[in-house]
């Protein structure tokens, strides 16, 4: 009996490697399928954002409707089980587009001005982290104590061994006189009550320029979107509350000739007024704060107030006054989409197992130049 | 004393012979399944390394010029390495051709493809089926066999073209 227990643990132990054994084959085959498949993946979509590059096909769509089309018989040529999507992103309105901060970084206190003007902005107090929850890709979550700063000047700024910060920029100031903020928001906050936007919760301020306090912005003032301008203030207030937890579109505008100044939400013109017609040539432009010392250029008296708490995203400066049809095309495309074609009988891509590949290209038009960048995602047909 | 010895002895030898042979049954179990998972497990590898090759001697084909970059017009055994791009997936119609037109040194070409213990085709088509030139031997239709294909987008004067790339083997 004693050699029958022998040879049922003999059985035992051997039944158990041969399951470990098992087990650890399957666990090391497994990710090499799924590295392979991956490979072949990208390489679709590497092979194919190339060809659409090198053959000129991807301005083509913007001019034409002949363009998809080529667009689609490239994407044919790809291996039968092979789904493809190509989308094209470009600026809704690049006219005068002055700058466009797309708060998709991953670093909290960063964010690049992707409009070319170099006017990228950088960040202190708490950091504004980064949040997948957004109009548009990424946005920035400003915590209550987070503000983003950029240089608007060509100037350089020391602040000193507490912050220990030096901002410098090149890039003269873009604006002066009519301009158009548009951003997307979304907040529970309830701002300070007052009447004028630099009492609110700070979405986006500038400095004065000068003494006599030419300055303007936008904040959250109790529920409601406000937008103001200096000497003499003057602050327009939305009709919508803003304060509901949803992303909402706020655009605000300005003309200098005639101090002609208005707000919209979500599209539509909620408030104007007539307000100064003096210069404006901010110092800074601050997401997330009131800026609220008055002289710009004593560095040790930077100070900022009345934080915002909640999302921003695609916020956009323009050097001249928009249309309200030009306002209601931001609203409608927070994304800036400008064609998507995907490969016949292939649905949307699924949200894991899709290889993504980013090409900038340039559409040349009546001797002007827009950049655009277009994604070319791979997945396999019938997956997800 | 003598026959408790005896009886013992056979006792123990009866429960020797029982659990031999339990042993024997399932260690005989254990080495058909280790067997068969081994086997299983060689031809997976030999999948896996035959997926790399193809994926490795696509990106030669597809990206590359070959090495030297004027292959096509030398001798055969100066290549280094065989592409057929004249720049990244545009592909160069001689060098298209130098390949095609040496079907004859299958075997020196594919040692020289890294194929190694593979065999290789390479075939370039326009998307509507239509074939431009092959090179080397397409998997045979019938089973016992292990095949993995690519197919690279490319230009070829301005069209569009698939460059389609097979490695095979007997199972």
């Amino acid at each position: 009996m004693r050699g029958s227990f022998m040879t049922i643990d003999a059985a035992v132990a051997l039944m158990l490697m041969f399951v470990i054994i098992t087990a650890a084959f399957a666990y090391y085959q497994g990710p090499s399928r799924s590295d392979l498949s991956s490979a072949f993946l990208w390489r679709s979509a590497q092979d194919t954002a190339t060809v659409l590059s090198k053959s000129g096909a991807l301005a083509l769509p913007l001019s034409s409707h002949e363009g998809l089309a080529f667009i689609r018989s490239i994407l044919e040529a790809a291996p039968d089980g092979t789904c493809l999507q190509v989308a094209a992103y470009g600026e809704s309105v690049p006219d005068s587009l002055a700058a466009h901060w797309r708060f998709d970084e991953e670093a909290g206190r960063a964010a690049a001005d992707s409009s070319g003007s170099g006017l990228s902005g950088s960040g202190w107090g708490a950091i504004a982290s980064q949040s997948q929850d957004s109009a548009s890709g990424g946005s920035k979550y400003f915590n209550g104590s987070s503000c983003i700063a950029v240089l608007m000047n060509n100037t350089m700024y020391n602040f000193g061994t507490s912050t220990n910060r030096v901002y410098e920029t090149d890039v003269p100031s873009p604006i002066s006189g009519d301009l158009t903020i548009s951003i997307w928001v979304r907040t529970s906050q309830s701002g300070p009550s007052g009447t004028n936007w630099w009492q609110g919760a700070g979405i986006v301020d500038t400095n004065k320029s000068s003494a006599l306090m030419n300055d303007f912005g936008i904040s959250l003032l109790g529920s409601k979107a406000a937008f103001g301008t200096g000497q003499p203030d003057t602050t327009i207030v939305s009709l919508t509350a803003i304060n509901d937890g949803k992303w909402h579109h706020i655009a605000a505008k300005r003309v200098q000739a005639t101090g002609e100044m208005r707000l919209y939400v979500d599209g539509r013109e909620e408030a104007n007024a007539t307000g100064g017609t003096g210069v404006f040539s901010p110092t800074w432009l601050t997401f997330g704060c009131i800026y609220s010392y008055p002289e710009a250029n004593i560095p040790s008296a930077w100070s900022e107030s009345s934080h915002f708490i909640g999302n921003m995203d695609e916020a956009k400066l323009y050097s001249r006054a928009l249309s309200a049809q030009e306002i209601l095309l931001l609203y409608s495309n927070p994304a800036d989409v400008a064609y998507s074609v995907e490969r016949t009988s292939c649905p949307v891509p699924p949200s894991a197992g899709v290889q993504t590949v980013r090409v900038p290209f340039v559409e040349f038009s009546q001797s002007r130049t827009r950049h655009y960048y277009a994604d070319v995602k791979s997945w396999q047909r019938g997956y997800g | 004393m003598a026959f408790c010895g005896k009886a013992k002895g056979q006792v123990l030898t009866t429960e020797l012979l029982l659990s031999v042979s339990i042993f024997l049954a399932a260690l005989l179990a254990f080495l058909v399944a280790w067997n068969s998972i081994t086997g299983a497990y060689s031809n997976e590898s030999t999948d896996g390394q035959m997926a790399n090759a193809l994926l490795r001697i696509s990106d030669s084909l597809a990206l590359s010029q070959g090495e030297p970059l004027d292959w096509e017009i030398r001798p055969q055994g100066d290549a280094v390495s065989l592409g057929l791009a004249q720049s990244q997936n545009v592909l160069s119609y001689q060098k298209l051709y130098a390949l095609c037109l040496r079907n004859s040194t299958y075997d020196y070409v594919r040692e020289q493809m890294g194929a190694g213990r593979f065999e290789a085709h390479v075939l370039a088509a326009y998307p509507n089926g239509t074939e431009i030139c092959g090179f080397g031997i397409g998997a045979p239709d019938t089973q016992g066999i292990s095949s993995v294909e690519i197919s690279r987008t490319m230009l070829l004067n301005g069209e569009v073209a698939a460059l389609k790339v097979q490695l095979w083997r007997r199972k």
